[in-house]
């Protein structure tokens, strides 16, 4: 199914009309729809950004634009939500409801607190429709330089800024090392927070991620690792942007108990990661035997440099 | 031979007349408390699972017998992809299926409708039970109308019956 097809249910009757004359080609580079109240609409393709005109089609002239008006945007909550908001407790809070295809809105408005946590958002008023596309074998030319001389995978740290590619390839990544692309075929064990790399929906994943992974969706990271440790006898485990000192120390634990780890990380360079005390704690107990840094200089997922333990170079990228 | 048929057919057409009445009242009682049994299923599946609306109406849809249609046609409205709001969803799907209750009865679904799934799930739940609470009350109040209006529809249609053939005899 088209991602348009996919996206469509989820989008006011009023603005698919605007859509509809997108080309095939525009929806292939179409990477956010932002819909921000009383703004116009845009549309974020790989390098470019253009508005939604108002006759249909995209412009690059904002005052030609669609401006979004309430009973939109509240039309575009309740195709969201399916009308349940309670349902979405939890979204809410985090900030982002998942759809089918693993496509993602990001929710911003003002936040309810209750003891100093986020308890759910009001007043919704900004929505960002980031559309997922899983680009298969994206991490072949990548895979041979994560494993070691003696043919055993390294622990991985995938690092970048956000929109570089990180969670593509990562998914590519389990799923090669599961299919057995390069060695026997790995136990993958996948913590999938934010639900973004399998897009789980209904207990079935929304992406292709083969036979062999187990996916523990929706869990925190540091509780997850430790259940996948436990309960799966993975022999890789696989999770997405650490952050905390408790995923550190889960990650040190899983390591630590023989499991290659793939986990990717908001960073720059690996400079950047050294100077924040959970990474060089990270760093100092060479959790990660290779640091890949990623970028968009020449579209997402351009490997930048790929690092051992000790921070130096093993290759450069192009 | 033609009065004594006439005659027969009168009554019978008396006695189905009061009946249907009888019926009528009958079926307002069993409906509202298929729709409570709807109401229920509604509540578990809010409050237990936090399933959206749309798949929530449609399992309370399968507990709800006769008024199964209202739950149904809402959840068909609400995922046609249109951008109804569960409230409008709800109204039409009550204004445009007939059920075999009162219009007072109507109205008590329908302020169900009212911010029909746009709060949390405490608010969903204590909004649910009410109504469920006033349907309660509105099956109470049609048992006993069936109890002392049921016999009398019944027994009133076949002596008007009796009494027109008596008069044309």
């Amino acid at each position: 199914m088209s991602v348009a097809l996919q996206i469509f249910p989820y989008i006011p009757p009023s603005l698919r009309s605007l859509l509809t004359p997108l080309t095939p080609v525009e929806w292939q580079g179409l990477e956010e729809i932002r819909l921000n109240l009383n703004l116009p609409i845009s549309c974020r393709f790989h390098d470019n950004e253009a508005f939604i005109a108002s006759a249909g089609g995209l412009t690059d002239e904002s005052r030609q634009a669609h401006i979004l008006n309430k009973k939109e945007m509240e039309q575009c909550l309740l195709l969201l939500s399916q009308s349940s908001f309670y349902a979405l407790e939890e979204e809410l809070r985090r900030g982002y409801i998942t759809l089918p295809g693993g496509h993602r809105a990001g929710l911003c408005g003002r936040a309810v607190l209750t003891a100093g946590q986020v308890r759910t958002l009001k007043e919704i008023s900004a929505v960002n429709l980031r559309l997922a596309r899983q680009v298969n074998d994206v991490s072949l030319s990548l895979l041979p330089a994560l494993f070691d001389k003696y043919h055993n995978l390294c622990s991985t740290l995938l690092v970048s800024p956000p929109r570089a590619g990180k969670t593509t390839l990562l998914r590519d990544i389990a799923r090669q090392l599961a299919a057995g692309s390069l060695t026997e075929p790995l136990r993958v064990g996948i913590v999938d927070e934010r639900s973004e790399i399998a897009a789980m929906r209904g207990g079935v994943s929304q992406l292709d991620l083969g036979i062999r992974c187990d996916i523990l969706d929706g869990c925190p990271k540091a509780e997850g690792l430790m259940m996948l440790l436990r309960s799966m006898s993975p022999q890789v485990l696989i999770c997405d942007e650490i952050g905390s000192e408790a995923d550190a120390a889960a990650l040190i634990e899983a390591a630590n108990a023989g499991v290659k780890v793939v986990a990717s990380a908001h960073a720059a360079a690996c400079e950047e990661l050294a100077d924040r005390p959970v990474f060089a704690g990270l760093l100092q107990a060479q959790a990660f035997q290779r640091l890949v840094v990623l970028s968009r200089r020449c579209g997402p997922g351009t490997v930048e440099g790929i690092y051992d333990q000790n921070l130096q170079l093993l290759a450069a990228g192009g | 031979m033609l009065k004594v048929i006439g005659a027969v057919l009168i009554i019978i057409a008396c006695t189905g007349i009061g009946r249907l009445f009888a019926c009528k009242l009958q079926k307002r009682q069993i409906c509202l408390g298929q729709l409570q049994q709807g109401l229920l299923a509604l509540e578990r599946e809010v409050g237990f699972a936090a399933t959206p609306l749309p798949q929530a109406l449609n399992q309370a849809a399968q507990a709800a017998g006769h008024g199964s249609v209202v739950f149904t046609a809402a959840a068909d409205l609400l995922v046609n992809g249109e951008g109804l709001s569960a409230a409008e969803a709800f109204t039409q799907s009550i204004e445009e299926n007939q059920l075999a209750i009162s219009s007072a009865d109507r109205q008590i679904l329908a302020d169900l409708s009212s911010g029909l799934g746009l709060s949390d799930c405490d608010d969903q739940l204590k909004k649910i039970e009410l109504i469920r609470l006033r349907l309660q009350s509105a099956e109470a109040e049609a048992k006993e109308q069936y109890a002392s209006w049921g016999k009398i529809w019944k027994n009133i249609g076949w002596s008007v019956g009796a009494i027109l053939v008596l008069m044309f005899i």
